[in-house]
């Protein structure tokens, strides 16, 4: 602390420094009032003794006292009232300055100002317990008859010593040393006269007269630089004396002890000396006092001041010390035969003890006589230690407290205690009876205790100063002696309920004591000083609270005390608040309501508390606030509520969403609330537009952002044309636990121009103000805030100003009052993603560039706005719909290149001109732009550009045209996503500055009817086209067998379907089945053969049905937002390929059916009649191709674990190559013809001939060596079908070889004719017919399967004679024919 | 009393631990480098791929469990490995109908033991080592498959499964380059 | 079985910031009143000096009593990272005390060995608050 500006010794010597009473005489006192001071004051300066004063204690011995002191008083002095007391104390602390040591740190803190205070609370109590050892009877030579003057005094004295011993003034002993001074002015003639009988009379009474010769000159004759260099002169001999308790108002001196005694000197002196001060205040420097040596002491020079010096010596030295010395020797005499005297003396006592002061059975109260031993004990202790003999002081205290103890004269026996302790203490002897002071303590508090109950409230402020009194010698002592623990420990016992201010002041010292230790303790300091700053405040000491906080937040800062830092901020903003310091309020009110730091503290405020504080920091805002309101400065920024800079979203050229008027519906644009993966499909459906509009796909691609977030990539700038919409939206997070209200939020930005210089005026951007909205406690809100740049250039959003306030239900505590709203911004800060890219990245931490909020503004562009007439929001599985599309360029710009990008083209499809659909179509398929077909399915483009009129859309101009939906056939949800491109038309702005408008609705889609195709083989030929076309063309057929189930929920039902071509309709979860053979020609590539089945009622179709019916078979390239991988294969050529592989080709050709099977049906939903179609591709035979999705999952059946290594390694080649041999069996087609009867008259000729043609027909590409073999045998299993029983028919005879080897060329048919005769009627068979084919001579034989049945029926002609012989001839005719 | 005879520190354990606290200061750093959740979750990942391609080598000549004929033998190799580096042997099992995709259940899953997600992290994949390692060991054996966490008791579920679905055989042999 | 009492428990880190703090009362008793939860901050952290100094005067973690203010009293456990569990309680429960920390420290331990967890950062974990209020019920309030 507080380290005193004195030793402990010192402090205390002067403490006890022997007290002499003056007595003037009025004109005395009026005459050294020439001099503005009254005699005392003209004194005091000079209390101690040029020279060296030396005593002899009792046993004769002489004594030096080192640095002697005496302290003159005046003797009609009066010590303060303790309240008068208690006020003079707190002016003197509150008056205190303290800013000094504010900025010094913890541990070098000494505040010598505490010293100060410390004593202050001393002085009271010296006054009041000082005994006048003497007194001095001063009279003025001037006044006519000096004699009985003198005589008042004395006896006056006497009165007052006499009368009543209990009143001040106090006095030593009944016989004190008088002492008469005649003061007389220098041009006094007869005043010498007047001193013989003066002499006469006194001179053996006690003590010799001093005679004072040219006391004071007279003022105008004083020449000006003696005045002037009086205080100077003074100064020095203070400075030399070391730091002096006791100063004459002239003396300057440092400052600590300067205000000190302004204080000490105002403490005693009653109102008019107080007067006296508050006219000039007590100044610190010596030029002040300069000023004040005029005010005072006009008349005073060098001399004089030797004079009075000589006079305090001559006092000392000549009457002073003598007397003491007697005073000594008689005292000792009476203690050492006080054995005797000792019942003598009890006795008395016991004789007092009726006649006690404040009777009662107060133990404490006991009061001796005057003259009881233990009193002279106790006196000449006193005496021993004001003059400086500790040893025998020591002693006699230490009698004098066992005397006390053995009696229970408990404040008596604590003063001896302490003062033994004290004398002890002051021999320098370091193991000083310490327990002694906690001894007296004890009893003070005690007795203050007692003395409580009885409310003796001066006795009690008495004692309580004693105690106080006590605290700081001890405490002093105990420092002086490093006991810094105990002496804080004493601090703190002295803390007590009755005075904040005491309290407020021990705790400081104890906090000092603490920090001051050997090994500091900043906490327990912080802490009391914490608790120090408490009781200030409750003692109305709003600067020293304050200050004692400050000191205690050092400790605490920052470390995370959350709720602890919030009491201290908390009371630092109102004390600050109520002494003006308004910045510092705020800024302790504003660490109060920071949540950055107390969100992840492990404690967290209470919303009560978080109320207060918040309101807290309102007004005080809102004050400091409006007394600034004059000088024009930007808004203070406040993190509340959060604000979360990253979720920034910024959207850019989007038009404000226009309500749809009529059945017209503006185009769902980009919007916020838009999913990113969503974006990830719009980023690939644009670089798919960009790749067609280059002509060339672009190696680097980034996309152009209408949407920008922390996950876009914003290294660059987004440009916005002029005058055009930038939305942002922040996303505010509410951390309090109470609500909020923000009102009239707006952007905060800064403008450029081309020049990239700044612009100030407003007008070149508008924006909107937000009105407002409550933020609940932690809850989060996203705010969207418009600006439309009004002039080329680049525009910057920095952030955002708002007014926030307290919800007013909140504050209903105190209604009324309007909620204080004040005006502050936040910034919004955005970083790209962390950069791990180089090894400089790496190893530091660098953040991408994020421009989200560093708008371009160009020059203006076209700006498309696309309409839909009613979109609907329901279709069912299949429905084909037609909704009407409408483009407006709606900027001052025309464009050219309007492309649309389709994410799903084989369900939607855009043109601006009705398709009408007729048979002649059918020629149209074959060269239908972009949907080649040819044998590998190949890929449709999303990409659909829309011819404009004469190449661009003037500005304003609008073009129509038609969107088909035709719904997938699964249920639920179906996204239609649109994604228009459009450049400007002018040529001088880049290619880049292409723009974008989507489109997206999601359908929600019914079940309708559900179709499943089985599509088997069949191994006959047809010939149908025999007759048709000259050449003979066969074609082999297949069956497809639809079958259809009416799978609409009944809900939503769209009711029966009506199947085209179906006269019966389909109720809902009937279901009907039906066959349809399609046959097969030979393709040539690039076409497509639309065939429709021939019904019998006509159903009108939507004209565009068979562009649905062809995408369905087109495949589609996935939709990735980045390049698809550069495939190795398309740089190399790949070898020729072998025969086998060509010769593998074909034959799994072969096997390919490449068909779209088309059911279209109609129905009804509601009112409306839905036409549908459901499609289906299907590739190669299928035993069943399900177009369901409900049977889609269960019905899969377990397969065994993946296979990763085949059985047999070596022919995995060739299973690439050729389809399985099982696949092979239908390569070649086999028919039959044959007449079915024939009548012959076998009379005429016994032979019958019958011919049976067998026509083979190739399917596939690849020449096969057959082998076709005749056998009469039937062999089952053979693939061949009984029509009849083998019995009931024989079996004809063929006739000649019955194995024939050919050769069939790919799609080569060939007929084989086969003669045979018979010789009688009856039904006859043509045998079994097994065909085996094989690529070369290599392969094995595939046998094909060639189900034929023949019969013949052979019937006479008229005769029925049997002619048995003929049986024999047989002519054999045969050969192909 | 002192931290000793606290937490009796067992031989053995104490390379698990210090294993542990390994993975998990590399997790921790990887976050610190890359502040971006999905990010870390990649490079975990793509880390345990390159262990998977330089570990299968040592699996196969350690342990050398022959050659995996169907998918299910994969399985079992799996399950074989982890029990050789990481000590335990989790569980295969629910097999698709397709018969081409599996899921291993760790249970315990070593590399968690102490961890506790904080909130700010629910949707890192804290073990994404481990599919890393299965993906870049199939590969090296010419067997393209898919790994991924469907399920982690980190996320309180209540078990920690991996997925792994059978892509496609590697028919040529090029080798699999790092990522 | 714990007397019944109030407490505090404050987990103080190297810098002396707390970590961790939690109050128990008894189930029947009502918590204390908001504006002293202050106060026992205030208390645990004047308590810091007292500490630092006893825990070089013995070799044992536990500390038993170090610190009083009125009615509070302040027990303290340091462990061998320095990392210092200070509890206040307005009753003796000097057994239950022990064992608390004891718990604590085990559960401080298993989560500083969580990879997110920094050190002497504060502990922000619903399982640790979980055990922390489990063990305070078994050994403190009761």
């Amino acid at each position: 602390m507080a380290h005193c500006s004195q030793t402990a010794q010192e402090f205390i010597r002067n403490a006890f420094a022997p007290q002499i009473a003056i007595l003037c005489s009025e004109d005395a006192d009026t005459l050294s009032l020439k001099n503005n001071l009254r005699f005392v004051e003209l004194l005091q300066p000079f209390s101690s003794p040029k020279s060296e004063v030396r005593i002899s204690d009792p046993s004769g011995t002489l004594v030096t006292i080192k640095n002697f002191k005496i302290y003159f008083e005046d003797m009609n002095r009066r010590p303060p009232q303790p309240t008068l007391g208690k006020k003079i104390l707190s002016e003197a602390v509150a008056s205190s300055s303290w800013d000094q040591e504010i900025s010094k740190p913890i541990v070098s803190w000494t505040g010598g100002i505490s010293t100060n205070l410390t004593l202050q609370t001393s002085t009271p109590w010296f006054e009041e317990w000082r005994e006048n050892i003497s007194s001095v009877a001063v009279i003025s030579a001037g006044s006519e008859n000096p004699m009985d003057q003198l005589n008042r005094l004395s006896q006056y004295q006497h009165q007052q010593q006499h009368q009543n011993p209990t009143h001040f003034p106090k006095w030593f002993s009944p016989n004190i040393l008088k002492y008469y001074l005649l003061l007389h002015d220098i041009d006094d003639v007869e005043a010498t006269n007047n001193l013989i009988p003066l002499y006469l009379i006194h001179g053996r009474g006690c003590s010799n007269v001093d005679i004072l010769l040219r006391e004071t000159s007279s003022g105008t004759a004083t020449p000006r630089e003696n005045v002037v260099d009086l205080p100077s002169r003074v100064t020095e001999g203070e400075s030399s004396e070391g730091s002096e308790p006791i100063a004459h108002p002239l003396s300057p001196v440092a400052p600590p002890l300067d205000e000190n005694n302004g204080i000490i000197d105002q403490f005693p002196t009653d109102v008019p000396l107080l007067v006296n001060r508050q006219s000039l205040p007590v100044s610190n420097t010596n030029n002040s006092s300069f000023s004040m040596s005029n005010t005072y002491c006009p008349c005073l020079n060098p001399s004089d001041v030797e004079n009075i010096k000589t006079f305090v010596d001559e006092f000392c030295l000549q009457a002073l010390i003598p007397y003491v010395e007697r005073q000594i020797r008689y005292l000792n005499d009476v203690v050492t035969n006080r054995s005797r005297s000792k019942s003598l003396l009890s006795a008395t006592r016991r004789w007092l003890g009726g006649s006690k002061v404040n009777a009662s059975n107060n133990a404490n109260s006991v009061v001796y006589s005057q003259e009881a031993t233990e009193l002279q004990t106790r006196r000449l202790g006193d005496l021993c230690f004001m003059f400086g003999l500790y040893e025998q002081a020591y002693n006699a205290y230490y009698t004098a407290k066992n005397d006390f103890k053995s009696d229970q004269a408990w404040l008596y026996f604590a003063g001896a205690q302490e003062m033994a302790a004290l004398s002890s203490f002051m021999q320098n002897q370091q193991d000083f009876p310490k327990r002694y002071f906690e001894g007296s303590l004890h009893t003070y508090l005690n007795v203050c205790k007692l003395e409580k109950i009885w409310e003796y409230i001066n006795i009690i402020s008495m004692f309580i100063t004693l105690q106080f009194v006590l605290t700081l010698l001890c405490t002093e002592v105990l420092k002086s002696c490093q006991e810094y623990g105990e002496s804080a420990m004493i601090f703190i016992k002295m803390t007590s309920e009755e005075s904040d201010l005491l309290s407020a002041l021990m705790l400081e010292q104890a906090a000092h004591c603490f920090i001051n230790s050997k090994r500091p303790l900043p906490r327990k300091y912080a802490f009391h000083m914490t608790l120090a700053g408490h009781r200030y405040s409750k003692a109305g000491q709003k600067a020293h609270s304050l200050r004692s906080y400050k000191q205690a937040f050092q400790v605490y800062f920052g470390r995370g005390w959350i709720l602890a830092e919030d009491h201290i901020h908390y009371t630092m903003g109102k004390q600050a608040f109520q002494l003006k310091l308004n910045q510092e309020s705020l800024e302790a009110t504003t660490r109060l309501i920071d949540q950055g730091a107390k969100k992840s503290s492990s404690t967290q405020q209470s919303p009560t508390q978080q109320l207060a504080y918040m309101r807290e920091f309102l007004n005080i805002l809102d004050k400091c606030l409006k007394e600034q309101k004059n000088t024009k400065q930007d808004l203070i920024s406040l993190n509340i509520p959060l604000l979360n800079s990253q979720n920034t979203k910024v959207l850019i050229g989007n038009p404000i969403p226009s309500p749809k008027e009529n059945d017209w519906c503006s185009c769902s644009h980009v919007n916020f609330s838009d999913e990113d993966f969503r974006e990830k499909r719009w980023f690939a459906l644009e670089r798919e537009l960009i790749t067609a509009v280059r002509g060339h796909p672009s190696m680097i691609f980034k996309p152009n952002l209408q949407r920008l977030t922390s996950g876009t990539p914003n290294t660059y700038s987004p440009f916005v044309p002029v005058k055009e919409r930038i939305s942002v939206q922040v996303h505010l997070m509410n951390p309090l636990l109470v609500s909020l209200t923000l009102s009239s939020i707006r952007p905060l930005y800064s403008f450029f121009d081309e020049q990239e210089s700044e612009i100030e005026d407003d007008s070149c951007v508008m924006y909107d103000i937000v009105p407002g909205f409550n933020m609940p406690p932690d809850s989060e809100q996203v705010v969207a805030i418009d600006l439309w740049p009004q002039r080329i250039g680049r525009i910057h959003i920095k952030g955002i100003a708002y007014k926030i306030s307290l919800t007013p239900d909140v504050i209903l505590a105190n209604e009324s009052c309007t909620p204080v709203t004040v005006e502050v911004k936040q910034d919004i800060e955005v970083k790209g993603p962390r950069l791990n890219n180089t090894l400089q990245e790496r190893s530091n931490v660098v953040y991408a560039r994020d421009e989200r909020l560093n708008i371009k503004v160009l020059p203006s562009l076209p700006n498309l706005s696309v309409e839909l007439e009613n979109p609907p929001p329901v279709l069912s599985c299949g429905e084909i719909q037609h909704i009407n599309i409408r483009f407006r360029n709606s900027g001052p710009v025309p464009l050219t290149k309007l492309l649309v990008a389709i994410s799903d083209p084989q369900h939607i499809y855009l043109t601006l001109e009705e398709s009408k659909f007729s048979e002649h179509n059918l020629g149209e398929i074959r060269e239908y732009k972009h949907l080649k077909a040819n044998k590998n399915r190949d890929t449709v483009t999303r990409i659909t550009s829309i011819p404009l009129p004469n190449g661009i859309l003037g500005a304003g101009e609008t073009l129509s045209g038609h969107l088909w939906l035709h719904a997938p056939s699964n249920p639920g949800a179906f996204d239609v996503e649109l994604l228009f491109y459009y450049h400007s038309s002018d040529e001088k702005q880049d290619k880049d500055r292409y723009r974008l408008v989507r489109h997206l609705s999601s359908i929600y889609l019914y079940p309708s009817i559900n179709v499943n195709v089985k599509s088997c083989r069949s191994s006959s030929l047809i010939c149908g086209e025999r007759h048709s076309s000259s050449s003979l063309s066969h074609r082999h057929s297949s069956n497809l067998v639809f079958h259809i189930t009416n799978k609409c929920e009944i809900e939503n039902s769209i009711g029966k379907v009506e199947l085209l071509g179906k006269t019966n309709a389909l109720e809902v979860g009937q279901s009907c089945q039906w066959c349809v053979e399609c046959g097969h020609v030979q393709k040539t590539k690039d076409e497509v053969i639309l065939t429709c089945m021939p019904f019998r009622q006509k159903m009108s179709l939507p004209g565009c049905w068979w562009e649905f019916t062809l995408r369905e078979r087109l495949m589609l390239p996935d939709l990735s937002p980045d390049l698809p991988p550069p495939n190795p294969a398309a740089s190399y050529d790949p070898p020729p390929p072998t025969q086998n592989q060509i010769d593998g080709k074909s034959l799994k050709e072969s096997l390919e059916l490449d068909i779209v099977a088309t059911v279209h049906w109609r129905g009804r939903r509601g009112e409306e009649v839905l036409v549908g179609q459901h499609s289906m591709y299907l590739a190669e035979y299928v035993e069943e191709k399900e177009d369901n999705w409900d049977v889609g999952l269960q019905n899969i059946e377990d397969h065994p674990p993946i296979r990763i290594i085949k059985e047999e390694e070596e022919n995995t080649i060739e299973d690439l190559v050729f389809p399985p041999l099982s696949d092979q069996q239908n390569l070649v087609k086999v028919m039959l013809e044959y007449p079915k009867e024939i009548s012959h008259n076998f009379k005429d000729s016994s032979l019958c001939r019958v011919k049976f043609q067998v026509h083979f027909y190739n399917s596939s590409a690849c020449t096969l060596m057959a082998e076709v073999e005749f056998s009469s045998k039937m062999q089952t299993g053979g693939g061949q079908v009984q029509m009849f029983s083998p019995e009931a028919s024989m079996n004809l005879l063929s006739v000649g070889a019955s194995t024939r080897k050919f050769t069939l060329d790919g799609f080569q048919s060939k007929t084989l004719s086969v003669h045979s005769i018979v010789t009688a009627p009856g039904t006859y068979s043509l045998g079994a017919l097994s065909l085996k084919v094989r690529r070369n001579a290599e392969s094995e034989w595939v046998p094909q399967v060639c189900k034929i049945q023949s019969g013949v029926v052979v019937r006479t002609e008229s005769s029925s004679v049997m002619n048995r012989y003929l049986s024999s001839e047989l002519a054999i005719l045969q050969g192909f024919s | 009393m002192s931290r000793q005879n606290l937490r009796a520190i067992d031989p053995k354990k104490v390379s698990g631990e210090l294993f542990t606290l390994t993975y998990g200061s590399l997790v921790a750093q990887l976050l610190k480098d890359y502040e971006n959740v999905e990010e870390v979750n990649r490079q975990l990942e793509r880390i345990g791929y390159n262990i998977g391609m330089r570990l299968i080598e040592d699996f196969l000549a350690r342990a050398n469990p022959g050659r995996c004929y169907d998918f299910r033998d994969t399985a079992d190799k799996i399950q074989q490995a982890f029990k050789l580096y990481l000590g335990v042997s989790p569980s295969i099992g629910s097999w698709s109908p397709g018969g081409d995709e599996f899921s291993v259940v760790l249970d315990p899953n070593p590399l968690t033991e102490f961890v506790e997600l904080p909130d700010h992290l629910q949707n890192l994949r804290y073990s994404n080592v481990l599919p890393g390692v299965i993906r870049g060991a199939a590969e090296m054996v010419q067997i393209e498959v898919l790994a991924s966490f469907i399920a982690d008791s980190l996320k309180g579920d209540n078990i920690t499964e991996i997925r792994v679905k059978f892509v496609k055989r590697l028919e040529d042999a090029v080798p699999a380059g790092e990522d | 079985m714990a007397v019944q009492g109030n407490y505090y428990f404050a987990i103080v880190g190297h810098n002396d910031n707390p970590m961790f703090e939690m109050e128990f009362s008894p189930s029947n008793k009502e918590p204390k009143k908001e504006d002293h939860r202050h106060l026992s901050q205030f208390i645990a952290h004047a308590a810091l000096d007292l500490i630092d100094e006893s825990m070089w005067t013995t070799s044992n973690m536990y500390l038993r009593l170090v610190d009083k203010f009125n009615e509070w009293f302040v027990s303290a456990f340091v462990t061998a990272g320095r990392v210092r569990l200070i509890c206040l309680h307005d009753v003796k429960n000097d057994d239950g005390i022990k064992n608390f920390f004891m718990e604590m420290y085990e559960t401080y331990i298993k989560h500083s060995m969580n990879p997110f967890y920094e050190p002497n950062a504060p502990i922000k974990s619903a399982a640790f608050e979980k055990k922390v209020s489990f063990y305070g019920r078994k050994y403190l309030t009761g």
